[in-house]
């Protein structure tokens, strides 16, 4: 008869072990549950159960295979993702942890963000005055995910705005456990490479533009932008930093930190480096109008020129035609001013000659008075000189008449 | 050249062609004004060369040892 062999009960649990293992559904399961029994050992492995009011399983977290965030302690609700296997020594079936959240972490991470801010505020970092974007970047460092979707769409854009322009990448891990602390040795790097010394070593320019960033994901994938090792790394690099996070409507602390928020990676590209035909335009532009505005300057200074030669040729003959003209002017004025003058005299003279003519003797003779003159052909105006029996000549205006004096009669003058 | 001196050429190649462009400067500051403004469009035109150069795509720890280095020297 057929006897069955006995299988070795360590092979038996090994092989249950391989079968459990072998099977896809019990490979990274997302469970949810409560923590009991938490139990940080000394070797650095933690053990728990998992549990909720339907059943439970043991856990363990092996020493460094995941980060166990602060703060976990019994009947805290978790979110684990995990494997199923199973302690051949014991014959213990338990999940070996990969990762562990506790459930309301995200309520928690926002109101840590926000006494961050409150923080940064307080310090004056979130107000400080920003750098400004060089014209160009000479040596643009990323700072973001290795080998990222995000980290193509820059370089492809930013190859395409400005061919060949100077990029060091510095790839991170942008999310989990690594992700504050690869986020800010990059940011060093990036500070490394702004110094002088180090630049001229490496033969570069100097580092003059950080862009930090990553794709879009969910709000725990970008969580490591929001914390604030991050947050002071960009606050002190000493050239301009642009952030540039997730989606247009992700907005966090590194984004209200940096110099540039950009909405997204190759919003931040656009920032910072222009089109270089654009550039090359304007540089072209402005050494057409400066040829164009230097040449009017000589042509009018030409202008100008030939201006005053013509009137310096010119100014002999002009300067005797003015003398002419001035000579006929004064001659003219002498010519008038002489006229009037003449007239002005013959007027008088008419208005004189018409007085003389009233007063003329003759005229009052006419009148039928008579002049006495004596025989010294004087005027007789007075009675006084006058002797009996002189003769007097009478002047009429027609003629005269001798007459001899016989009384003298002189009236008594008044006094 | 750093950065800000770089725009501030910039911005005096502008002033200088706006000047030029309004004219009404005699020849010697025409002249003067063209000769600057030649030899800062010769320094824009250099500094764009200065930002060509490689692209490095490094790891982290890739980028570290190359500035550790650099510090060596």
């Amino acid at each position: 008869m057929d006897e069955i062999e006995p299988t070795p009960v360590g092979k038996f649990v090994q092989a249950l072990r391989a079968r459990l293992r072998s099977d896809d559904r019990n490979q990274h399961c997302l469970l949810k549950g409560e923590i009991s029994q938490w139990k940080p050992y000394a070797s650095g492995h933690t053990y728990f159960s998992l549990r909720d009011d339907n059943g439970q399983i043991s856990a363990v977290i092996w020493k460094g295979r995941c980060r166990v965030p602060d703060g976990i302690k019994d009947g805290q609700e978790v979110l684990v993702i995990g494997s199923v296997d199973l302690y051949p020594a014991r014959g213990q079936l338990q999940i070996v942890v990969e990762r562990i959240e506790p459930i309301q972490r995200i309520g928690a991470l926002e109101q840590q963000k926000q006494e961050l801010l409150t923080q940064l505020r307080q310090e004056g970092i979130l107000d400080r005055p920003r750098k400004t974007l060089p014209l160009f970047p000479k040596h643009l460092v990323i700072v973001t995910g290795k080998d990222s979707a995000a980290l193509a769409d820059m370089l492809q854009l930013s190859q395409s705005r400005w061919p060949g322009i100077r990029t060091t990448v510095v790839g991170v891990t942008v999310q989990g456990d690594r992700a504050v602390q690869e986020i800010v040795r990059g940011l060093a790097v990036a500070r490394n490479l702004h110094r002088q010394e180090i630049a001229q070593s490496l033969n570069v320019p100097p580092c003059d533009v950080v862009i930090v960033g990553r794709g879009g994901g969910s709000p725990e994938d970008l969580w490591a932008f929001n914390l604030e090792a991050v947050a002071r790394s960009i606050a002190a690099m000493p050239v301009p930093v642009i952030s540039a996070v997730g989606h247009e409507s992700d907005i966090l602390v590194s984004d209200l930190v940096a110099d540039v928020r950009a909405s997204t990676p190759s919003h931040a590209v656009e920032c910072c480096i222009p089109l270089v035909d654009d550039y090359l335009a304007y540089l072209t532009d402005c050494e057409d109008r400066m040829m164009q505005g230097s040449l009017r300057q000589f042509n009018d200074t030409r202008q100008k020129l030939q201006q005053l030669t013509l009137r310096l040729q010119l100014a002999p003959s002009k300067g005797l035609a003015q003398a002419v003209r001035h000579l006929e002017r004064l001659g003219n004025d002498l010519q008038q001013k002489t006229t009037s003058a003449l007239q002005h005299h013959q007027q008088r003279l008419a208005v004189l000659g018409q007085a003389l003519h009233i007063s003329h003797p003759k005229r009052v003779l006419e009148r039928g008075y008579m002049m006495g003159i004596d025989n010294k052909g004087k005027v007789i105006s007075s009675v006084r000189g006058l002797s009996q029996g002189q003769t007097v000549s009478l002047q009429f205006v027609d003629g005269e008449a001798d007459a001899n004096i016989d009384n003298i009669r002189q009236r008594e003058e008044k006094t | 050249m750093t950065e800000e001196r770089y725009s501030d050429a910039l911005r005096r190649l502008e002033a200088i062609v706006a000047e030029l462009e309004r004219g009404g400067m005699d020849l010697e500051a025409t002249l003067e004004r063209f000769e600057e403004g030649s030899k800062l469009l010769q320094r824009c035109q250099s500094e764009l060369k200065e930002a060509e150069g490689r692209l490095e795509n490094l790891r982290l720890p890739e980028a570290e040892a190359m500035v550790d280095e650099a510090k060596k020297e």
